[in-house]
């Protein structure tokens, strides 16, 4: 907003070949508190003095000899080019006050002057021109705002690509030779050799997994996640996803079993990341569920155009309050149990962001010591989006 | 699989020794550089069957010298697999542009590089007699 103050501290350039016209200005203007008031009774020096000075209001007479105030006016608004001529005509013309406005003058004064319309137009004026300098600056801000931030974030993408490059070379080295050397190929091994060089590899693996996590979430948070579109069968993914997480269930004796009904057959989805998302939901009921239990996989359709996608567990279960950090990073719940579960607390926040990428939601119930349910609503087509 | 000569090109030393390893326990004869300059010289001395290339590389990098064997009549024949650890999106286009016939990414996996070593071979035989194929063809028209 514009102060009072302002407005009357706002420079002003009376333009006018009468003297008596411009010292009963003068005295109206000083008499309502304005301070720097200044007039020129030569026409021909008006753009150079506004050059010089940026008035916030030229009181401009619009019948002068030598050159009139619509030259004047024209000159004006080529210093303003992109500005608000300030210009507030003052003629006693009638017929003149629609060809100033035409030509670019922002309003009119009338003569002879009337003191209450005179200081009404003055103050409005300098205070639309004020506005419009505030809105200037702060527009030219923004913009060298978005500018900053735009190769702050180029400059972030570039650094990940760096960083992605430089961590995964030395731990190409970690997990390839603990590897090589587990299978035994340079040589025999003794049973606790093996069980250590598998300790070494699992972590290799785990600090990959959570590179690659950190990766693709800050992918999504430059917005440079982009999805690939393709049409597939809903249960074939299902059943690929299933079958590369059943060591896992194997080792702990946990049941998957899969039911999708046949209504639900082809959806148009980034299939990788619909993968990388079930993936995420079903290894997390296995990791949560204790040995013996249970994790179903099952869609069903929701109006015309969506399906939901349901992960049930018959595992530990989550506190109701816990359920809202759920989804955010770096947040694995229970910390007091000594983080018993292997993880690295982005799955869930990067599984919300891709199931958010294809225009769904990610939602969970759950009940503490009986299970979880982990639901995804997702389009049968999702439309092409960048985020 | 028959072994076959392989030039592993890497200038991080230690994935150089796990790569060469992991081939020669499978029984390949294997060939090492740590720059793209080395690696030409070998290339010349013992022209080699597959070429593991690493990407970034001090001098000159692992796609301009896979641009220059391919367009050499001597070198285009010889397979030329990118093996990187740039597992960005559109780097594998990248490679494939370059000229590349496979691309592998790091971390490798020690139980399935030779497997894919013969797949790139085997698919590049493939290529190779269709082309074979094609050319008698026209000469026979």
């Amino acid at each position: 907003m514009i102060s009072p103050l302002e407005i009357l501290k706002a420079r002003i350039l009376i333009v006018d070949d009468q003297e008596t016209n411009v010292s009963l200005l003068e005295d109206m203007l000083s008499s309502a508190g304005y301070v720097s008031v200044e007039s020129t009774m030569n026409p021909h020096e008006v753009c150079e003095l506004h050059r010089k000075n940026r008035y916030s209001l030229i009181l401009l007479d619009l019948q002068m000899p030598g050159m009139d105030g619509f030259q004047v006016l024209e000159g004006l608004k080529a210093i303003e080019a992109e500005g608000y001529p300030p210009v507030l005509v003052q003629t006693a013309q009638p017929n003149h006050k629609v060809r100033a406005l035409k030509a670019g003058a922002k309003d009119f004064i009338s003569k002879p002057f009337d003191l209450v319309e005179v200081l009404l137009r003055v103050r409005n004026m300098i205070e639309v021109r004020l506005l419009h300098q505030d809105a200037v600056i702060r527009t030219e801000q923004a913009e060298v705002r978005s500018e900053q931030s735009e190769s702050a974030n180029l400059a972030k993408s570039q650094f990940l690509a760096n960083m992605s490059h430089e961590l995964r070379t030395p731990l190409n080295a970690i997990i390839g030779f603990a590897e090589f050397l587990g299978d035994g190929k340079p040589g025999p091994l003794n049973p606790k050799q093996k069980e250590y060089l598998g300790d070494i590899l699992n972590s290799g693996k785990h600090l990959l997994q959570l590179i690659n996590d950190v990766l693709d979430l800050s992918k999504v948070e430059a917005g440079k996640m982009k999805l690939n579109l393709e049409s597939f069968t809903l249960v074939q993914a299902v059943e690929e996803v299933c079958a590369v997480a059943k060591p896992m269930a194997q080792k702990k004796s946990i049941r998957v079993t899969v039911r999708i009904p046949s209504e639900i057959n082809l959806v148009t989805l980034d299939q990788q990341k619909f993968k990388q998302i079930l993936y995420n939901l079903i290894s997390n009921g296995i990791k949560f569920t204790d040995d013996g239990g249970e994790v179903e996989i099952s869609a069903a359709p929701i109006e015309r155009d969506q399906f939901k996608l349901s992960v049930r567990d018959t595992g530990i279960g989550i506190q109701q309050e816990d359920i809202k950090r759920l989804f955010r990073e770096f947040e694995q719940l229970e910390a007091g149990t000594a983080r018993r579960y292997e993880g690295t607390g982005l799955g869930l926040a990067l599984t919300r962001k891709l199931v958010e990428l294809h225009g769904g939601v990610i939602g969970v119930e759950s009940e503490v010591g009986k299970g979880s349910t982990f639901s995804v609503i997702l389009p049968f087509t999702t439309g092409e989006k960048t985020t | 699989m028959k072994p076959v000569r392989i030039l592993v090109v890497d200038d991080n030393p230690t994935n150089l020794k796990l790569v060469s390893a992991v081939l020669e326990f499978d029984g390949h004869n294997i060939f090492q550089a740590n720059d793209a300059e080395t690696a030409q010289q070998i290339i010349k001395m013992n022209r080699p069957d597959l070429i593991l290339m690493d990407i970034a590389l001090p001098g000159m990098d692992g796609l301009t010298l896979t641009r220059q064997l391919k367009a050499d009549a001597e070198t285009d024949s010889i397979v030329i697999v990118a093996l990187t650890a740039f597992a960005m999106k559109g780097d594998d286009q990248k490679a494939c542009d370059a000229g590349c016939d496979g691309y592998i990414t790091k971390p490798i996996d020690t139980r399935k590089l030779s497997g894919l070593v013969a797949e790139f071979l085997e698919q590049n035989l493939i290529k190779k007699s269709r082309e074979d194929a094609r050319e008698k063809q026209k000469e026979g028209k």
